[in-house]
C-alpha cells in the first residue's frame, strides 16, 4: 500500500492545465475548419486557455513544499525528468496562449493570429501529452504505469476543453451566439464523450489483462473509489450528458426549436465527471 | 654595462631574503608532511569507483529492531520516518503459520526512479552509487516519493521534531519540558541539530519542512570509512555493507556463495540491498547443538 503524496492540488492541475490543451486546440481547430466564420468560438476559447493554464500552476505551486523555490527548475537540465519537460512546456505554451488571447481581444491580423496560433499547437500538444504520460511513467503505480491511462487523460482535456467553451457560450446573451456555433460545438461534445467512454473502457481492460499488482490497482479502483468513477465521472459526467443530449437532439429534429438548457447542462455535468475522474485517477494510485 | 657591486644594506637584505626563502619551504615542507599521510588516508575513503551495496542475511536476522534504532539515534529522523523499515507478514493457516521480517531501506537503485523524474537534481546520485537528497534545492513535489516502489521516500509535511515543542514535562514542576532544553541549548545549537550531516551536505543537519527525505547508506559515516549505523548495531551481524566493485569483499563473497534476492525486481530498478537465505523454518539448521 502506497501513500498518497499527490492530491486535489495535483488533481486541479491536471485538470485545468488539460482543460487550457482542449480550449486552445478547439479554438484553432474551429478556426482552421470555419475560416474564422465561427468567431465567437474561437474567441472565448483563445481567452479561456491562458486562464486555464495560469489557474492550474497557482494549484501546482501550492502542492509544492517550497513554492519559492520552483525557479530552480528552469536553472537545470533535467532531461529525464517528465517534470522538468512539463514546467517548460508549460511556460511556453503559457505565453504563446497569451499572445493567442491577446491577438484575439485586439482583432488583430487573421493571417497572423492563425500564425500564432499553429505556433502553439505543438506546445498545446506537448502539454497534452505531458500530462497524460506525466502519470504513465511511474512504474511504481501500476493503475497509471499503463498506456490508456495517458490516452484517457488526453481525450479526457479535449472533452473538459470543449465543455467549457459550450458552457460559457451557452451563458452569453442569445443575440451574440450564433446557434449554429453552439449546435456544431455540442456535436464535437457528444462525439468527445463517446470517445472518452471507450479509452476509459481502454484503461479498465487494460489494467484487468495487466499483472497482479494491476489487477489489484483495478480492483482498489472500482470499489473503494466506486462512486467518485462510476456515479460522478462515468454516469453523471459522461452517460447522463449523453442521453440527454441525444433525447434533446431527437426532440429539435422533431420540433426544430434548439433549446439552450440544454448545452448548459450537458456541459455542466461533463466538467464535473472530468474534474471527478482526474481526481479519482491521482488519489486511487 | 658594469653591476654595481652590493652594499652591506643590500648583501644584508638579500640574505634576510634568503633566511626568509628557506624558512618559508621548510613550512611549506611541513605542512606538506602534516597534510600528505591525511589525504592518503582520504583517498583511502574515498568512494569515487566504488558501487556500494548491502547483503542482508535473513537468516541471521531476529527482526529485533536494532537497525531501526541505531538509525534513529544516527540520524535523528523525527516521529513517523523510518529510513530502516521492515517488512513483515503472517501467513499460512493454523497450524502451519508461519511469519516473515524482511529488514528494508533505500535501495540506493542503480537505475532509481526517484532520481530520474526528480526536476531539480535535489534527488541526486554521488560517490559509490549512493543516492543522496540535497534539501537546499528540493522544491517540494513529492515526485520521487511517488516514484519511488518501496515507499523509502518520506515527505515532511509538517515542521519536523514536534517533539521539541511539546510544553509537557515528565514531571511537571520537577523535570524540564522538551521545549525549556531547546530554548536552553539556544546558541549552541538545538538537541536534533546533526553536525556530521550538516558537514556532509550543507543544509541537512536541521530538517526542512516541505521536503522529503530518505536514507543516504550513512554517508557521513561512510566517506569517513565507517561502516552504516544500522550495519555497526546489528547484534546478528545480519548486515554486511561492502563494494559490489571488489570481488574479495565481504558483499561480493556472499553473493557469490547464495543466490540474493531484490525487492521488486520486475521493474527493472536494481535496487543494491540484496537478500539472501531467507528463512525457511524446514531448512534451518540449528547452529547451536542440541541438548
Amino acid at each position: 500500500m502506497h501513500d498518497q503524496f499527490w492530491g486535489s492540488g495535483i488533481a486541479l492541475d491536471l485538470f485545468l492545465g488539460g482543460m487550457g490543451v482542449g480550449t486552445f486546440l478547439y479554438a484553432i481547430l474551429v478556426s482552421a475548419a470555419y475560416q474564422d466564420r465561427f468567431q465567437q468560438v474561437s474567441r472565448i476559447a483563445a481567452i479561456l486557455t491562458p486562464l486555464c493554464v495560469a489557474f492550474g500552476f497557482v494549484f501546482l505551486i501550492g502542492h509544492l513544499g517550497h513554492p519559492e523555490r520552483f525557479y530552480v527548475v528552469y536553472t537545470k537540465l533535467r532531461l529525464t525528468s517528465p517534470l522538468w519537460w512539463g514546467a517548460w512546456f508549460q511556460a511556453i505554451f503559457f505565453l504563446v496562449s497569451m499572445a493567442y488571447a491577446w491577438m484575439w481581444l485586439r482583432n488583430s491580423d487573421a493571417a497572423r493570429r492563425r500564425l500564432v496560433g499553429y505556433i502553439g499547437v505543438p506546445f498545446a500538444l506537448s502539454v497534452g501529452v505531458y500530462h497524460g504520460f506525466v502519470l504513465m511513467v511511474f512504474k511504481s503505480r501500476p493503475l497509471w504505469n499503463t498506456g490508456p491511462v495517458a490516452v484517457t487523460a488526453i481525450c479526457g482535456f479535449v472533452l473538459t476543453g470543449v465543455a467549457l467553451v459550450v458552457l460559457v457560450l451557452s451563458f452569453l446573451p442569445r443575440e451574440k451566439v450564433l446557434v449554429r456555433e453552439l449546435k456544431v460545438s455540442r456535436n464535437i461534445l457528444g462525439g468527445a464523450i463517446l470517445v472518452q467512454l471507450f479509452t476509459i473502457f481502454l484503461w479498465i481492460s487494460s489494467l484487468y489483462f495487466g499483472s497482479g499488482e494491476s489487477q489489484d490497482a483495478m480492483r482498489r479502483l472500482l470499489t473503494d473509489h466506486a462512486f467518485l468513477l462510476w456515479g460522478i465521472a462515468i454516469v453523471l459526467g459522461l452517460v447522463i450528458p449523453l442521453l440527454v443530449g441525444g433525447v434533446a437532439l431527437i426532440r429539435e429534429r422533431q420540433s426544430g426549436r434548439f433549446s439552450y438548457a440544454v448545452p448548459m447542462l450537458t456541459s455542466l455535468l461533463v466538467l464535473i465527471g472530468g474534474l471527478a475522474l482526474r481526481y479519482v485517477v491521482i488519489v486511487a494510485a | 654595462m658594469k653591476r654595481k657591486p652590493k652594499s652591506k644594506r643590500e648583501s644584508a637584505q638579500v640574505s634576510r631574503r634568503a633566511l626568509l626563502r628557506f624558512a618559508g619551504s621548510m613550512c611549506g615542507a611541513a605542512a606538506a608532511a602534516a597534510i600528505l599521510p591525511k589525504r592518503a588516508i582520504a583517498d583511502r575513503s574515498s568512494l569515487s569507483g566504488k558501487k556500494l551495496a548491502m547483503l542482508i542475511d535473513l537468516q541471521r536476522c531476529t527482526g529485533c529492531g536494532g537497525c531501526s534504532v541505531a538509525c534513529k539515534i544516527e540520524n535523528n529522523t523525527p516521529e513517523g520516518v523510518f529510513w530502516s523499515n521492515k517488512l513483515s507478514r503472517t501467513y499460512g493457516t493454523f497450524p502451519n503459520v508461519n511469519f516473515e521480517y524482511i529488514p528494508t531501506l533505500c535501495n540506493h537503485c542503480d537505475n532509481a526512479p526517484c532520481v530520474q523524474v526528480c526536476p531539480t537534481a535535489a534527488m541526486h546520485r554521488v560517490d559509490g552509487g549512493i543516492v543522496n537528497h540535497d534539501p537546499n534545492i528540493c522544491i517540494g513535489c513529492k515526485a520521487c516519493a511517488v516514484a519511488c516502489p518501496y515507499g523509502a521516500v518520506y515527505v515532511n509535511h509538517e515542521e519536523p521534531h514536534a517533539f521539541w515543542r511539546d510544553d509537557a514535562a515528565a514531571l511537571e514542576g520537577m523535570t524540564a519540558s522538551a521545549r525549556e532544553v531547546k530554548e536552553k541549548v539556544k546558541g549552541n545549537g538545538t538537541p536534533y541539530f546533526n553536525a556530521a550531516r550538516d558537514k556532509d551536505t550543507p543544509g541537512t543537519g536541521i530538517r526542512q519542512k516541505g521536503v522529503v527525505e530518505k536514507c543516504n547508506f550513512c554517508m557521513h559515516r561512510v566517506k569517513q570509512g565507517e561502516l552504516p549505523a544500522c550495519v555497526e548495531a546489528c547484534p546478528c551481524n545480519a548486515r554486511v555493507f561492502g563494494d559490489l566493485n571488489d570481488p574479495s569483499g565481504p558483499v561480493s563473497q556472499l553473493l557469490g556463495r547464495f543466490k540474493p534476492t531484490r525487492l521488486k525486481e520486475h521493474l527493472g530498478t536494481r535496487p543494491k540491498v540484496f537478500y539472501i537465505r531467507s528463512f525457511n523454518r524446514g531448512a534451518y539448521k540449528s547452529t547451536k547443538g542440541r541438548l
